[in-house]
Protein backbone atom coordinates (compact mmCIF):
# COMPACT_ATOMS: atom_id res chain seq x y z
CA UNK A 1 0.00 0.00 0.00
CA UNK A 2 2.44 2.65 -1.13
CA UNK A 3 -0.22 5.39 -1.11
CA UNK A 4 -0.15 5.34 2.66
CA UNK A 5 3.43 6.47 2.78
CA UNK A 6 2.74 9.17 0.18
CA UNK A 7 -0.15 10.51 2.18
CA UNK A 8 1.79 10.59 5.44
CA UNK A 9 2.37 14.36 5.60
CA UNK A 10 -1.25 15.06 4.85
CA UNK A 11 -2.46 12.91 7.71
CA UNK A 12 0.11 13.87 10.27
CA UNK A 13 0.35 17.58 9.66
CA UNK A 14 -2.66 19.67 10.56
CA UNK A 15 -1.27 23.00 9.37
CA UNK A 16 -3.18 23.91 6.22
CA UNK A 17 -0.49 25.81 4.33
CA UNK A 18 2.22 23.26 5.07
CA UNK A 19 -0.14 20.47 4.17
CA UNK A 20 -0.96 21.90 0.74
CA UNK A 21 2.70 22.51 -0.07
CA UNK A 22 3.52 18.88 0.70
CA UNK A 23 0.90 17.51 -1.64
CA UNK A 24 1.49 16.46 -5.19
CA UNK A 25 -0.76 18.00 -7.87
CA UNK A 26 -2.40 14.62 -8.18
CA UNK A 27 -3.24 14.52 -4.48
CA UNK A 28 -4.66 18.03 -4.65
CA UNK A 29 -6.82 17.13 -7.62
CA UNK A 30 -8.08 14.00 -5.92
CA UNK A 31 -8.92 16.00 -2.87
CA UNK A 32 -10.91 18.72 -4.61
CA UNK A 33 -12.68 16.09 -6.64
CA UNK A 34 -13.57 14.34 -3.40
CA UNK A 35 -15.98 17.19 -2.70
CA UNK A 36 -18.20 15.65 -5.31
CA UNK A 37 -19.14 12.86 -2.89
CA UNK A 38 -21.77 15.06 -1.20
CA UNK A 39 -23.40 15.64 -4.52
CA UNK A 40 -23.23 11.95 -5.21
CA UNK A 41 -25.26 11.40 -2.04
CA UNK A 42 -28.06 13.54 -3.45
CA UNK A 43 -27.86 11.75 -6.79
CA UNK A 44 -28.14 8.41 -4.99
CA UNK A 45 -31.18 9.68 -3.12
CA UNK A 46 -32.80 10.73 -6.36
CA UNK A 47 -32.02 7.42 -7.96
CA UNK A 48 -33.78 5.58 -5.16
CA UNK A 49 -37.07 7.31 -5.98
CA UNK A 50 -39.85 4.90 -6.73
CA UNK A 51 -42.54 5.13 -9.39
CA UNK A 52 -40.56 7.49 -11.52
CA UNK A 53 -39.86 7.60 -15.22
CA UNK A 54 -36.20 6.54 -15.20
CA UNK A 55 -35.43 8.17 -18.52
CA UNK A 56 -36.87 11.52 -17.45
CA UNK A 57 -35.03 11.31 -14.12
CA UNK A 58 -31.78 10.50 -15.88
CA UNK A 59 -32.21 13.50 -18.17
CA UNK A 60 -32.94 15.77 -15.22
CA UNK A 61 -29.90 14.53 -13.27
CA UNK A 62 -27.64 14.71 -16.30
CA UNK A 63 -28.74 18.29 -16.96
CA UNK A 64 -27.92 19.26 -13.38
CA UNK A 65 -24.63 17.41 -13.05
CA UNK A 66 -23.34 18.59 -16.42
CA UNK A 67 -23.18 22.08 -14.95
CA UNK A 68 -20.88 21.11 -12.07
CA UNK A 69 -17.88 20.77 -14.35
CA UNK A 70 -17.94 24.51 -14.94
CA UNK A 71 -16.16 25.95 -11.91
CA UNK A 72 -15.45 29.73 -11.85
CA UNK A 73 -11.75 30.18 -12.53
CA UNK A 74 -11.09 33.56 -10.92
CA UNK A 75 -8.27 33.24 -8.40
CA UNK A 76 -7.56 29.61 -9.22
CA UNK A 77 -6.74 29.68 -12.94
CA UNK A 78 -3.89 27.17 -12.80
CA UNK A 79 -5.72 24.56 -10.78
CA UNK A 80 -8.91 25.01 -12.83
CA UNK A 81 -6.94 24.55 -16.04
CA UNK A 82 -5.25 21.46 -14.65
CA UNK A 83 -8.54 19.96 -13.58
CA UNK A 84 -10.11 20.74 -16.95
CA UNK A 85 -7.21 19.25 -18.91
CA UNK A 86 -7.24 16.09 -16.82
CA UNK A 87 -11.01 15.76 -17.10
CA UNK A 88 -10.85 16.15 -20.87
CA UNK A 89 -8.30 13.38 -21.02
CA UNK A 90 -10.54 11.13 -18.96
CA UNK A 91 -13.52 12.02 -21.16
CA UNK A 92 -11.49 11.04 -24.17
CA UNK A 93 -10.77 7.65 -22.64
CA UNK A 94 -14.43 7.21 -21.77
CA UNK A 95 -15.52 8.11 -25.29
CA UNK A 96 -12.96 5.85 -26.87
CA UNK A 97 -13.72 2.85 -24.66
CA UNK A 98 -17.49 3.32 -25.07
CA UNK A 99 -17.00 2.90 -28.79
CA UNK A 100 -15.07 -0.31 -28.12
CA UNK A 101 -17.81 -1.47 -25.77
CA UNK A 102 -20.42 -0.96 -28.45
CA UNK A 103 -18.33 -3.21 -30.63
CA UNK A 104 -18.15 -5.74 -27.79
CA UNK A 105 -21.94 -5.72 -27.47
CA UNK A 106 -22.24 -6.41 -31.15
CA UNK A 107 -19.92 -9.35 -30.69
CA UNK A 108 -21.96 -10.53 -27.76
CA UNK A 109 -25.03 -10.75 -29.91
CA UNK A 110 -23.32 -12.54 -32.77
CA UNK A 111 -24.01 -16.25 -32.94
CA UNK A 112 -21.50 -18.52 -34.57
CA UNK A 113 -22.73 -20.74 -37.35
CA UNK A 114 -20.14 -23.43 -36.69
CA UNK A 115 -22.09 -26.72 -36.11
CA UNK A 116 -19.26 -28.28 -34.06
CA UNK A 117 -19.28 -25.37 -31.63
CA UNK A 118 -23.05 -25.76 -31.37
CA UNK A 119 -22.64 -29.26 -29.90
CA UNK A 120 -19.85 -28.34 -27.43
CA UNK A 121 -21.70 -25.58 -25.64
CA UNK A 122 -22.86 -22.00 -25.72
CA UNK A 123 -21.36 -19.67 -28.28
CA UNK A 124 -22.02 -16.17 -27.11
CA UNK A 125 -21.46 -14.37 -23.85
CA UNK A 126 -25.17 -13.81 -23.60
CA UNK A 127 -25.82 -17.54 -23.74
CA UNK A 128 -23.01 -18.21 -21.29
CA UNK A 129 -24.61 -15.82 -18.85
CA UNK A 130 -27.89 -17.71 -19.12
CA UNK A 131 -26.18 -20.89 -17.92
CA UNK A 132 -24.86 -19.35 -14.71
CA UNK A 133 -26.64 -18.97 -11.40
CA UNK A 134 -28.17 -15.56 -10.70
CA UNK A 135 -25.31 -14.40 -8.45
CA UNK A 136 -22.75 -15.60 -10.91
CA UNK A 137 -24.55 -13.77 -13.65
CA UNK A 138 -24.43 -10.58 -11.68
CA UNK A 139 -20.74 -10.84 -11.04
CA UNK A 140 -19.91 -11.83 -14.55
CA UNK A 141 -21.96 -8.94 -15.86
CA UNK A 142 -19.97 -6.74 -13.53
CA UNK A 143 -16.75 -8.19 -14.75
CA UNK A 144 -17.83 -7.87 -18.32
CA UNK A 145 -17.89 -4.14 -17.76
CA UNK A 146 -14.18 -4.60 -18.14
CA UNK A 147 -14.65 -5.75 -21.67
CA UNK A 148 -14.25 -2.15 -22.65
CA UNK A 149 -10.66 -2.49 -21.57
CA UNK A 150 -10.10 -5.54 -23.78
CA UNK A 151 -9.36 -5.39 -27.46
CA UNK A 152 -11.78 -6.89 -29.96
CA UNK A 153 -9.45 -9.81 -30.61
CA UNK A 154 -9.23 -10.52 -26.91
CA UNK A 155 -13.02 -10.51 -26.62
CA UNK A 156 -13.32 -13.07 -29.40
CA UNK A 157 -10.84 -15.41 -27.70
CA UNK A 158 -12.60 -14.88 -24.39
CA UNK A 159 -15.94 -15.96 -25.84
CA UNK A 160 -14.35 -19.23 -26.96
CA UNK A 161 -12.59 -19.77 -23.63
CA UNK A 162 -15.67 -19.16 -21.55
CA UNK A 163 -17.61 -21.71 -23.54
CA UNK A 164 -15.65 -24.42 -21.71
CA UNK A 165 -17.83 -25.97 -18.95
CA UNK A 166 -14.82 -26.51 -16.64
CA UNK A 167 -14.01 -22.80 -16.77
CA UNK A 168 -17.58 -21.97 -15.88
CA UNK A 169 -17.41 -24.27 -12.85
CA UNK A 170 -14.31 -22.47 -11.62
CA UNK A 171 -15.94 -19.14 -12.27
CA UNK A 172 -18.80 -20.19 -10.01
CA UNK A 173 -16.28 -20.83 -7.23
CA UNK A 174 -14.96 -17.33 -7.65
CA UNK A 175 -18.46 -15.99 -7.33
CA UNK A 176 -18.97 -17.97 -4.12
CA UNK A 177 -15.83 -16.36 -2.68
CA UNK A 178 -17.13 -12.97 -3.65
CA UNK A 179 -20.40 -13.65 -1.85
CA UNK A 180 -18.50 -14.71 1.26
CA UNK A 181 -16.43 -11.55 1.18
CA UNK A 182 -19.59 -9.47 0.91
CA UNK A 183 -21.04 -11.30 3.90
CA UNK A 184 -17.90 -10.70 5.94
CA UNK A 185 -18.08 -7.06 5.05
CA UNK A 186 -21.63 -6.83 6.35
CA UNK A 187 -20.57 -8.49 9.63
CA UNK A 188 -17.65 -6.14 9.84
CA UNK A 189 -19.86 -3.11 9.38
CA UNK A 190 -22.14 -4.18 12.21
CA UNK A 191 -19.16 -4.36 14.56
CA UNK A 192 -17.89 -1.01 13.44
CA UNK A 193 -20.92 1.28 13.49
CA UNK A 194 -19.22 4.28 12.01
CA UNK A 195 -18.54 2.21 8.92
CA UNK A 196 -22.11 2.66 7.77
CA UNK A 197 -21.13 6.09 6.53
CA UNK A 198 -18.58 4.58 4.24
CA UNK A 199 -20.02 1.23 3.46
CA UNK A 200 -21.18 2.19 0.01
CA UNK A 201 -17.76 3.52 -0.77
CA UNK A 202 -16.18 0.25 0.32
CA UNK A 203 -18.67 -1.77 -1.66
CA UNK A 204 -17.82 0.24 -4.75
CA UNK A 205 -14.12 -0.22 -4.15
CA UNK A 206 -14.64 -3.89 -3.56
CA UNK A 207 -16.58 -4.27 -6.77
CA UNK A 208 -13.85 -2.43 -8.58
CA UNK A 209 -11.21 -4.62 -6.97
CA UNK A 210 -12.99 -7.78 -8.00
CA UNK A 211 -13.48 -6.35 -11.41
CA UNK A 212 -9.76 -5.85 -11.68
CA UNK A 213 -9.07 -9.36 -10.42
CA UNK A 214 -11.41 -10.89 -12.91
CA UNK A 215 -9.91 -8.83 -15.65
CA UNK A 216 -6.49 -10.08 -14.59
CA UNK A 217 -7.86 -13.60 -14.62
CA UNK A 218 -9.25 -13.06 -18.08
CA UNK A 219 -5.98 -11.71 -19.34
CA UNK A 220 -3.97 -14.55 -17.84
CA UNK A 221 -6.40 -17.02 -19.29
CA UNK A 222 -6.04 -15.42 -22.67
CA UNK A 223 -2.28 -15.61 -22.36
CA UNK A 224 -2.59 -19.38 -22.70
CA UNK A 225 -2.69 -20.79 -19.17
CA UNK A 226 -6.46 -21.10 -19.37
CA UNK A 227 -8.28 -22.91 -16.61
CA UNK A 228 -5.20 -23.40 -14.47
CA UNK A 229 -4.90 -19.66 -14.04
CA UNK A 230 -8.47 -19.30 -12.95
CA UNK A 231 -7.85 -21.88 -10.24
CA UNK A 232 -4.64 -20.19 -9.08
CA UNK A 233 -6.36 -16.86 -8.86
CA UNK A 234 -9.19 -18.27 -6.83
CA UNK A 235 -6.79 -19.86 -4.32
CA UNK A 236 -4.88 -16.62 -4.06
CA UNK A 237 -7.91 -14.53 -3.20
CA UNK A 238 -9.84 -16.93 -1.05
CA UNK A 239 -8.08 -15.91 2.17
CA UNK A 240 -9.71 -12.47 2.00
CA UNK A 241 -6.59 -10.62 2.96
CA UNK A 242 -8.01 -7.93 0.70
CA UNK A 243 -10.84 -7.42 3.11
CA UNK A 244 -8.35 -6.49 5.81
CA UNK A 245 -6.75 -4.12 3.37
CA UNK A 246 -10.16 -2.59 2.80
CA UNK A 247 -10.67 -2.31 6.52
CA UNK A 248 -7.56 -0.19 6.75
CA UNK A 249 -8.68 1.94 3.84
CA UNK A 250 -12.07 2.37 5.44
CA UNK A 251 -10.53 3.46 8.73
CA UNK A 252 -8.21 5.83 6.89
CA UNK A 253 -11.22 7.33 5.12
CA UNK A 254 -12.98 7.94 8.40
CA UNK A 255 -9.86 9.51 9.83
CA UNK A 256 -9.40 11.76 6.84
CA UNK A 257 -13.10 12.65 6.68
CA UNK A 258 -13.15 13.66 10.33
CA UNK A 259 -9.83 15.50 10.25
CA UNK A 260 -8.45 13.29 12.99
CA UNK A 261 -4.73 13.88 13.42
CA UNK A 262 -2.65 10.75 13.98
CA UNK A 263 0.41 11.38 16.16
CA UNK A 264 3.59 10.77 14.13
CA UNK A 265 4.84 7.84 16.25
CA UNK A 266 1.46 6.10 15.97
CA UNK A 267 1.39 6.79 12.28
CA UNK A 268 4.79 5.21 11.81
CA UNK A 269 3.79 2.07 13.63
CA UNK A 270 0.61 1.82 11.53
CA UNK A 271 2.62 2.33 8.34
CA UNK A 272 5.01 -0.36 9.53
CA UNK A 273 2.16 -2.82 10.08
CA UNK A 274 0.73 -2.02 6.66
CA UNK A 275 4.10 -2.41 4.99
CA UNK A 276 4.29 -5.90 6.47
CA UNK A 277 0.78 -6.62 5.18
CA UNK A 278 -0.49 -6.86 8.74
CA UNK A 279 -3.66 -5.03 7.81
CA UNK A 280 -5.74 -6.48 10.57
CA UNK A 281 -3.52 -5.05 13.33
CA UNK A 282 -3.26 -1.74 11.51
CA UNK A 283 -7.04 -1.61 11.29
CA UNK A 284 -7.21 -2.34 15.01
CA UNK A 285 -4.95 0.59 15.87
CA UNK A 286 -6.85 2.91 13.55
CA UNK A 287 -10.17 1.78 15.00
CA UNK A 288 -8.90 2.59 18.50
CA UNK A 289 -7.92 6.06 17.34
CA UNK A 290 -11.35 6.63 15.84
CA UNK A 291 -13.13 5.34 18.96
CA UNK A 292 -11.01 7.57 21.19
CA UNK A 293 -11.82 10.51 18.92
CA UNK A 294 -15.54 9.69 19.05
CA UNK A 295 -15.47 9.45 22.83
CA UNK A 296 -13.87 12.85 23.05
CA UNK A 297 -16.03 14.51 20.46
CA UNK A 298 -19.26 13.09 21.85
CA UNK A 299 -18.59 13.60 25.54
CA UNK A 300 -21.25 15.99 26.92
CA UNK A 301 -18.63 18.64 27.80
CA UNK A 302 -17.12 18.66 24.32
CA UNK A 303 -20.50 18.78 22.65
CA UNK A 304 -21.64 21.67 24.79
CA UNK A 305 -18.39 23.59 24.28
CA UNK A 306 -18.51 22.81 20.60
CA UNK A 307 -22.06 24.07 20.26
CA UNK A 308 -21.50 27.12 22.41
CA UNK A 309 -18.49 28.11 20.35
CA UNK A 310 -20.01 27.35 17.00
CA UNK A 311 -20.11 23.94 15.57
CA UNK A 312 -17.12 22.81 13.57
CA UNK A 313 -14.33 20.96 15.31
CA UNK A 314 -11.53 22.85 13.68
CA UNK A 315 -13.86 25.44 12.31
CA UNK A 316 -13.33 28.88 10.93
CA UNK A 317 -16.28 31.22 11.54
CA UNK A 318 -17.50 30.62 8.00
CA UNK A 319 -17.70 26.92 8.65
CA UNK A 320 -19.57 27.28 11.92
CA UNK A 321 -22.88 27.38 10.16
CA UNK A 322 -26.10 25.54 9.99
CA UNK A 323 -24.92 24.05 6.73
CA UNK A 324 -21.92 22.48 8.43
CA UNK A 325 -24.09 21.08 11.16
CA UNK A 326 -26.51 19.59 8.68
CA UNK A 327 -23.63 18.21 6.63
CA UNK A 328 -22.39 16.38 9.71
CA UNK A 329 -25.85 15.14 10.47
CA UNK A 330 -26.64 13.92 7.00
CA UNK A 331 -24.47 10.80 7.03
CA UNK A 332 -26.19 9.69 10.22
CA UNK A 333 -29.66 10.33 8.92
CA UNK A 334 -29.19 9.49 5.27
CA UNK A 335 -31.43 6.48 5.63
CA UNK A 336 -34.19 8.64 7.06
CA UNK A 337 -34.63 11.52 4.63
CA UNK A 338 -37.92 12.67 6.18
CA UNK A 339 -36.31 12.96 9.63
CA UNK A 340 -33.42 14.88 8.11
CA UNK A 341 -35.82 17.25 6.40
CA UNK A 342 -37.71 17.71 9.67
CA UNK A 343 -34.43 18.71 11.37
CA UNK A 344 -33.75 21.16 8.56
CA UNK A 345 -37.20 22.66 9.00
CA UNK A 346 -36.70 22.90 12.77
CA UNK A 347 -33.74 25.20 12.27
CA UNK A 348 -36.05 27.54 10.37
CA UNK A 349 -39.00 27.14 12.73
CA UNK A 350 -37.51 26.76 16.21
CA UNK A 351 -40.86 25.67 17.64
CA UNK A 352 -40.46 22.32 15.92
CA UNK A 353 -37.64 21.45 18.32
CA UNK A 354 -40.31 20.82 20.94
CA UNK A 355 -41.13 17.47 19.43
CA UNK A 356 -37.94 16.81 17.53
CA UNK A 357 -36.04 14.60 19.97
CA UNK A 358 -39.13 12.41 20.35
CA UNK A 359 -39.40 12.12 16.58
CA UNK A 360 -35.72 11.27 16.17
CA UNK A 361 -35.87 8.59 18.86
CA UNK A 362 -39.08 7.04 17.59
CA UNK A 363 -38.23 7.17 13.87
CA UNK A 364 -34.64 5.93 14.09
CA UNK A 365 -34.49 2.29 15.20
CA UNK A 366 -30.93 2.67 16.51
CA UNK A 367 -31.43 4.63 19.73
CA UNK A 368 -27.71 5.39 20.15
CA UNK A 369 -27.68 6.90 16.66
CA UNK A 370 -30.71 9.03 17.48
CA UNK A 371 -29.03 10.32 20.65
CA UNK A 372 -25.92 11.10 18.69
CA UNK A 373 -27.96 13.08 16.18
CA UNK A 374 -29.64 14.97 19.04
CA UNK A 375 -26.24 15.85 20.50
CA UNK A 376 -25.11 17.14 17.14
CA UNK A 377 -28.03 19.51 16.75
CA UNK A 378 -28.07 20.72 20.35
CA UNK A 379 -27.36 24.43 20.71
CA UNK A 380 -27.78 26.68 23.75
CA UNK A 381 -30.98 28.01 22.15
CA UNK A 382 -32.71 24.69 21.55
CA UNK A 383 -31.22 22.63 24.37
CA UNK A 384 -34.18 23.00 26.75
CA UNK A 385 -36.73 22.08 24.10
CA UNK A 386 -34.72 19.07 22.96
CA UNK A 387 -34.19 17.86 26.52
CA UNK A 388 -37.91 18.23 27.28
CA UNK A 389 -38.74 16.29 24.14
CA UNK A 390 -36.19 13.62 25.04
CA UNK A 391 -37.73 13.38 28.48
CA UNK A 392 -41.15 12.77 26.98
CA UNK A 393 -39.68 9.95 24.93
CA UNK A 394 -37.98 8.47 28.03
CA UNK A 395 -41.31 8.56 29.89
CA UNK A 396 -43.04 6.95 26.95
CA UNK A 397 -40.41 4.16 26.76
CA UNK A 398 -40.57 3.55 30.51
CA UNK A 399 -44.34 3.23 30.23
CA UNK A 400 -43.82 0.79 27.37
CA UNK A 401 -41.14 -1.27 29.14
CA UNK A 402 -42.94 -1.55 32.46
CA UNK A 403 -46.56 -0.47 31.94
CA UNK A 404 -48.10 -1.92 35.07
CA UNK A 405 -45.17 -2.80 37.28
CA UNK A 406 -45.96 -1.86 40.88
CA UNK A 407 -43.33 -1.09 43.49
CA UNK A 408 -43.39 -0.62 47.22
CA UNK A 409 -42.34 2.80 48.45
CA UNK A 410 -42.51 3.20 52.20
CA UNK A 411 -45.20 0.56 52.44
CA UNK A 412 -47.32 2.15 49.70
CA UNK A 413 -47.79 0.54 46.29
CA UNK A 414 -47.10 2.82 43.37
CA UNK A 415 -46.76 2.45 39.64
CA UNK A 416 -43.05 2.32 38.78
CA UNK A 417 -43.49 4.22 35.52
CA UNK A 418 -45.29 7.04 37.35
CA UNK A 419 -42.61 7.29 40.06
CA UNK A 420 -39.91 7.55 37.46
CA UNK A 421 -41.91 9.94 35.30
CA UNK A 422 -42.28 12.36 38.24
CA UNK A 423 -38.56 12.00 39.09
CA UNK A 424 -37.63 12.80 35.51
CA UNK A 425 -39.98 15.76 35.35
CA UNK A 426 -38.60 17.27 38.57
CA UNK A 427 -35.05 16.11 37.89
CA UNK A 428 -35.05 14.69 41.39
CA UNK A 429 -33.38 11.34 41.94
CA UNK A 430 -33.70 10.72 45.64
CA UNK A 431 -33.60 7.57 47.71
CA UNK A 432 -37.15 6.61 46.81
CA UNK A 433 -36.37 6.70 43.10
CA UNK A 434 -33.20 4.70 43.59
CA UNK A 435 -35.15 2.21 45.62
CA UNK A 436 -37.70 1.97 42.82
CA UNK A 437 -34.98 1.31 40.23
CA UNK A 438 -33.38 -1.23 42.54
CA UNK A 439 -36.70 -3.11 42.86
CA UNK A 440 -37.10 -2.97 39.12
CA UNK A 441 -33.62 -4.46 38.67
CA UNK A 442 -34.35 -7.32 41.09
CA UNK A 443 -37.57 -8.14 39.29
CA UNK A 444 -36.57 -7.65 35.63
CA UNK A 445 -32.83 -8.30 35.80
CA UNK A 446 -29.80 -6.26 34.74
CA UNK A 447 -30.36 -6.30 30.99
CA UNK A 448 -33.80 -4.74 31.00
CA UNK A 449 -32.77 -2.28 33.73
CA UNK A 450 -29.80 -1.13 31.70
CA UNK A 451 -32.05 -0.78 28.68
CA UNK A 452 -34.41 1.34 30.72
CA UNK A 453 -31.60 3.51 32.12
CA UNK A 454 -30.27 3.90 28.59
CA UNK A 455 -33.47 5.71 27.64
CA UNK A 456 -33.11 8.28 30.39
CA UNK A 457 -31.69 11.72 29.59
CA UNK A 458 -28.00 12.30 30.40
CA UNK A 459 -28.65 14.16 33.66
CA UNK A 460 -30.93 11.37 34.92
CA UNK A 461 -28.32 8.78 34.04
CA UNK A 462 -25.72 10.80 35.89
CA UNK A 463 -28.06 11.05 38.91
CA UNK A 464 -28.62 7.31 38.96
CA UNK A 465 -24.90 6.73 38.47
CA UNK A 466 -24.05 8.91 41.50
CA UNK A 467 -26.54 7.00 43.56
CA UNK A 468 -25.21 3.63 42.45
CA UNK A 469 -21.72 4.74 43.40
CA UNK A 470 -22.94 5.92 46.79
CA UNK A 471 -24.80 2.66 47.38
CA UNK A 472 -21.67 0.68 46.58
CA UNK A 473 -19.68 2.72 49.09
CA UNK A 474 -22.36 2.25 51.74
CA UNK A 475 -22.47 -1.48 51.02
CA UNK A 476 -18.68 -1.67 51.30
CA UNK A 477 -18.73 0.26 54.57
CA UNK A 478 -21.39 -2.03 55.95
CA UNK B 1 2.95 10.82 -33.25
CA UNK B 2 2.86 7.64 -31.15
CA UNK B 3 6.32 8.36 -29.86
CA UNK B 4 5.29 11.86 -28.81
CA UNK B 5 2.22 10.50 -27.05
CA UNK B 6 4.36 8.01 -25.13
CA UNK B 7 6.81 10.72 -24.05
CA UNK B 8 4.03 13.01 -22.81
CA UNK B 9 2.29 10.14 -21.03
CA UNK B 10 5.51 9.22 -19.31
CA UNK B 11 6.21 12.82 -18.28
CA UNK B 12 2.83 13.47 -16.68
CA UNK B 13 2.66 13.51 -12.89
CA UNK B 14 -1.11 13.65 -12.83
CA UNK B 15 -1.77 10.51 -14.84
CA UNK B 16 -1.32 7.48 -12.59
CA UNK B 17 0.78 4.48 -13.62
CA UNK B 18 -2.36 2.44 -13.96
CA UNK B 19 -3.90 5.03 -16.27
CA UNK B 20 -0.70 5.24 -18.29
CA UNK B 21 -0.74 1.49 -18.75
CA UNK B 22 -4.38 1.65 -19.85
CA UNK B 23 -3.70 4.41 -22.35
CA UNK B 24 -0.72 2.54 -23.78
CA UNK B 25 -2.93 -0.47 -24.36
CA UNK B 26 -5.58 1.63 -26.07
CA UNK B 27 -3.04 3.32 -28.32
CA UNK B 28 -2.66 0.54 -30.94
CA UNK B 29 -6.45 0.49 -31.42
CA UNK B 30 -6.66 4.20 -32.18
CA UNK B 31 -6.90 5.51 -35.71
CA UNK B 32 -4.94 8.59 -36.77
CA UNK B 33 -7.58 11.16 -35.92
CA UNK B 34 -8.10 9.61 -32.49
CA UNK B 35 -4.36 9.67 -31.90
CA UNK B 36 -4.26 13.34 -32.89
CA UNK B 37 -7.09 14.11 -30.48
CA UNK B 38 -5.33 12.17 -27.73
CA UNK B 39 -2.05 13.98 -28.37
CA UNK B 40 -3.84 17.31 -28.31
CA UNK B 41 -5.30 16.60 -24.88
CA UNK B 42 -1.98 15.40 -23.55
CA UNK B 43 -0.32 18.61 -24.73
CA UNK B 44 -2.96 20.69 -23.01
CA UNK B 45 -2.41 18.70 -19.83
CA UNK B 46 1.35 19.19 -20.08
CA UNK B 47 0.91 22.97 -20.27
CA UNK B 48 -1.48 22.92 -17.33
CA UNK B 49 0.83 20.76 -15.22
CA UNK B 50 3.80 22.98 -15.99
CA UNK B 51 1.85 26.12 -15.00
CA UNK B 52 0.67 24.57 -11.76
CA UNK B 53 4.10 23.25 -10.82
CA UNK B 54 5.60 26.72 -11.19
CA UNK B 55 3.42 28.10 -8.41
CA UNK B 56 4.96 28.65 -5.00
CA UNK B 57 3.55 26.55 -2.14
CA UNK B 58 1.65 29.60 -0.86
CA UNK B 59 0.16 30.39 -4.27
CA UNK B 60 -0.77 26.77 -4.66
CA UNK B 61 -2.46 26.67 -1.25
CA UNK B 62 -4.36 29.85 -2.11
CA UNK B 63 -5.58 28.41 -5.42
CA UNK B 64 -6.70 25.22 -3.72
CA UNK B 65 -8.63 27.25 -1.19
CA UNK B 66 -10.36 29.40 -3.84
CA UNK B 67 -11.06 26.41 -6.07
CA UNK B 68 -12.52 24.37 -3.23
CA UNK B 69 -14.76 27.19 -2.18
CA UNK B 70 -15.98 27.73 -5.76
CA UNK B 71 -16.53 24.02 -6.16
CA UNK B 72 -18.49 23.83 -2.93
CA UNK B 73 -20.81 26.57 -4.16
CA UNK B 74 -21.38 24.93 -7.51
CA UNK B 75 -21.97 21.52 -5.93
CA UNK B 76 -24.25 22.97 -3.31
CA UNK B 77 -26.36 24.57 -6.03
CA UNK B 78 -26.53 21.31 -7.96
CA UNK B 79 -27.34 19.47 -4.77
CA UNK B 80 -30.26 21.83 -4.09
CA UNK B 81 -31.53 21.40 -7.63
CA UNK B 82 -31.53 17.62 -7.17
CA UNK B 83 -33.37 18.02 -3.90
CA UNK B 84 -36.00 20.08 -5.69
CA UNK B 85 -36.44 17.23 -8.19
CA UNK B 86 -36.93 14.83 -5.28
CA UNK B 87 -39.35 17.13 -3.48
CA UNK B 88 -41.41 17.68 -6.64
CA UNK B 89 -41.59 13.93 -7.12
CA UNK B 90 -42.62 13.41 -3.50
CA UNK B 91 -45.38 16.00 -3.65
CA UNK B 92 -46.61 14.54 -6.94
CA UNK B 93 -46.72 11.14 -5.21
CA UNK B 94 -48.66 12.64 -2.30
CA UNK B 95 -51.18 14.13 -4.71
CA UNK B 96 -51.49 10.82 -6.48
CA UNK B 97 -52.12 9.01 -3.22
CA UNK B 98 -54.68 11.63 -2.20
CA UNK B 99 -56.42 11.22 -5.51
CA UNK B 100 -56.51 7.45 -5.01
CA UNK B 101 -57.98 7.92 -1.56
CA UNK B 102 -60.62 10.26 -2.93
CA UNK B 103 -61.47 7.74 -5.63
CA UNK B 104 -61.76 5.01 -3.03
CA UNK B 105 -64.00 7.17 -0.88
CA UNK B 106 -66.27 7.88 -3.82
CA UNK B 107 -66.57 4.18 -4.49
CA UNK B 108 -67.72 3.39 -0.94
Amino acid sequence: MPELAQNAPELVDSSQGCRESNKTPKQILNEVRGLKSDLQGEINRAQRLKDVDREVLKQQLDAITSKVDVIPKAGCEHLALLEEAYRELQNFEKKFTTNSQTLAKELELTRTEDPEQEVKGPKTLKEILKNLSTNSQKLLELALGNLKKLSNEEIQVLVQQLADPETLKRLDRTIASYGKAQQTLVQFSSQFPKAERYIDLVRDEMSQMWNDKILTGMREMLSGNGNLTWGTNIDRYENFSDLNYLTVMLAMNIIKGDNIVIPPDQFNSIADLVNHSNYKSAAGVLTDIISQHDREILSPETVMTKNANGHKRNGSPAENSLETMLAELEPILKQYPDVYEYVERAFKDQGLFKGLAFKLCSDIPDYAMARRAIRLITTPENEDMLQASLLKYAQYKIGELAPNYMIDINGREQKFSEVLAVALKDNRFDLDVMNAVSQFRKFYGDQKTEELIGYLPDNAQAGLGDFAQGSDLIAQAE
Amino acid sequence: MEQEIKILLNKSQIISDEEKERFLKLLPNMNDSEKAEFLNRLQKLEVAEKGFNQLSPEERAKEVEVYKSAMKQVYKKASNEIRTVIEKHDSAQDEKELKNLEDQLQNI
